[in-house]
């Protein structure tokens, strides 16, 4: 009876550790602040570790953001390596990095399905975030960053809504108008049909060529966020601002 | 004028044709004879001479608002018809009865096709037709609807015509491609000319000016290998009507439709470019055969909230034609449901891929 009891104390507290493990650690570890410049107090590191987390959780994708002041190569390339270097290549995810240097070219890395998510939004979030960053205050401008990532796909579902309302619209009245059409008119049987095919002569046939002309116009360049590959071997999307 | 039925010979009851066993019977005595058995025992019938145009002499009191009084041979009854009616009904013993002078002359049909297409099997027809409709209102599918229905022979001019037809056109054929930053464009023009020689056989018009010529339009075609040599014993049981527009009155509509008939032709002659635009046609008639043909038609007409609503049954294809009422409130929701199901759609799509 005693060893039951023992047996059963100790499965109640490992299901209540590892739910309590479970819980906390839902996101990757690597999902946090990465400040190589030292812009952060302690207390506002542990503070945004904590959001990171949250916000890592709770939109199920992998966040991190970088600060550093001596990046050895452009911003692009330094952040997609360090994304991949903290999840690997082609997870899902997204990083900020802001470059402290005297380049401050930032950038947003995004990988795996977050490429298509956010592609509409990069530049969007670089204006929520450039009065922040042209005062250097980077405490606001990841938290503007935080937020921006669980916005901006609600907007896509809005505008995907009021697209489909738009195209609903379009398609019911068409129909409307297609089936009261039908109801005013009887359709016409084609008198092509009383035609006497074998004895149709056809003492015409010509077909003369009479000029050729050529024209040309410009293509317009799409300017939008594409996809690139980095030299670590990941695809990734994103976009930079320098302010 | 001459008014003829045809008698059942076992019991004196009307003989009807009957569509559906393509036999004529007597609804008294159930008795039942073939076409030539018919031929044979009205032999007096068949032999009528129609080939001569017939008077009417209307004297004022055979003259009925428009139409005329005959006496009913089997019964004696007085029956009315108007100006066109060839073949009717007395009101009071229902018997056939066939108004010769309205099919003699000028009015003598060289052709017919006979009902396929029975009373009940056509009630089938537009009923099964209108279930195939959504947004016609739920109550208009009720029998009560039915105000009227009538196995009508409707004159028709068929013309056989020879048309010489000539087209010009500029035919494009357009290519493009990309380099660097352009894309480019080549286009090639064609003078495309066309000329044919082209039969048409039986193009249809009603000569009933109290009908619908759309509603007949729309009722074609009729199978031209069954038409019969003209028959009266096919009319029994039916109504008939003369015509009352001549060839010359038809002969625009059978035009347009030959115009639009030889435009189509050429028109799928010219294939393998990207566009094609006609800068001249014309079309000439060079000759023209008339047969002027009965063809079978069922008549339906149905009253709903206050208006009336015609549909038509061809006699021997089955074919229903006829615009029935539409249901707004069924219309809209049915728009409702699809701008619903449009929206949802797009709302999920953007969800997935947030």
């Amino acid at each position: 009876m005693k060893y039951i009891k023992k047996t059963l104390i100790l499965f109640f507290m490992a299901l209540f550790v590892f739910s309590g493990v479970s819980e906390v650690k839902a996101y990757d570890a690597a999902c946090k602040l990465y400040d190589a410049a030292d812009v952060f107090t302690a207390d506002e590191e542990k503070s945004i570790n904590k959001k990171i987390g949250r916000y890592a959780d709770d939109l199920d994708i992998n966040i991190a953001v970088v600060v550093a002041d001596d990046k050895d190569k452009g911003s692009r390339e330094y952040a997609d390596l360090y994304y991949e270097k903290l999840f690997g290549i082609n997870t899902d995810g997204i990083l900020l990095f802001i470059d402290v240097s005297k380049d401050r070219l930032h950038w947003i890395s995004t990988s795996g399905s977050q490429i298509k998510v956010y592609k509409s939004y990069i530049d969007p979030m670089f204006d929520d975030m450039t009065s922040s960053l042209r005062v250097n205050d980077y405490s606001d401008t990841v938290d503007i960053f935080l937020n921006d990532l669980k916005s901006y796909p609600k907007k896509t579902i809005f505008k995907s809504l009021l697209i489909g309302a738009l195209a609903g619209a379009v398609v019911s009245i068409i129909t409307a108008v297609s089936v009261t059409l039908k109801y005013k008119k009887n359709e016409k049987y084609s008198p092509r049909n009383y035609e006497a095919k074998d004895k149709t002569n056809f003492t015409e046939k010509n077909d003369n060529f009479l000029r050729e002309y050529t024209t040309k116009t410009r293509i317009e360049s799409s300017s939008g966020n594409g996809t690139h590959r980095s030299s670590g071997g990941g695809t990734h999307g994103g976009g930079g601002r320098r302010i | 004028m001459e008014a003829i039925q045809y008698k059942c010979p076992n019991c004196g009851g009307g003989l009807e044709y009957k569509a559906d066993r393509q036999k004529f019977g007597c609804d008294f005595c159930l008795s039942e004879f073939t076409e030539q058995e018919v031929k044979e025992i009205f032999r007096d019938n068949e032999s009528v001479d129609l080939t001569q145009n017939v008077r009417e002499n209307i004297s004022a009191d055979n003259e009925f608002a428009g139409g005329n009084l005959y006496s009913c041979s089997s019964c004696g009854a007085e029956i009315m018809s108007d100006a066109n009616t060839a073949a009717t009904f007395c009101v009071y013993c229902h018997n056939p009865v066939i108004l010769t002078g309205r099919l003699s002359g000028d009015y003598r049909p060289n052709k017919i096709v006979p009902f396929v297409i029975e009373k009940n099997k056509a009630i089938e027809i537009f009923k099964s037709g209108m279930l195939k409709r959504l947004f016609i209102p739920s109550g208009f599918k009720s029998e009560q609807t039915l105000e009227k229905m009538t196995g009508l022979y409707v004159p028709f001019w068929l013309a056989d015509c020879n048309v010489k037809t000539n087209m010009q056109a500029i035919g494009k054929h357009i290519r493009t491609w990309k380099q660097g930053d352009y894309k480019y464009t080549e286009t090639r023009e064609y003078a495309v000319s066309r000329h044919a020689g082209i039969t048409f056989n039986g193009v249809p018009a009603d000569g009933a000016s109290k009908i619908d010529d759309s509603l007949m339009d729309a009722l074609e075609p009729f199978d031209y290998s069954k038409l019969q040599n003209f028959s009266m014993s096919y009319l029994t049981g039916f109504l008939a009507d003369k015509y009352d527009v001549d060839k010359g009155q038809v002969f625009p509509r059978i035009r347009q439709k030959l115009d639009t008939a030889s435009r189509d032709i050429l028109m799928s002659s010219i294939t393998g470019y990207s566009s094609v635009s006609v800068s001249n046609f014309t079309n000439n008639i060079m000759k023209t055969d008339w047969n002027y043909a009965l063809l079978p038609v069922w008549f339906m007409t149905y009253s709903y909230n206050g208006k009336m609503y015609e549909f038509a049954v061809n006699g021997q294809s089955g074919k229903l034609v006829g615009i029935p009422p539409l249901s707004k409130k069924k219309l809209f929701a049915f728009c409702l449901g699809l701008f619903a199901v449009i929206t949802a759609l797009f709302g999920l799509g953007g969800y997935l891929l947030s």
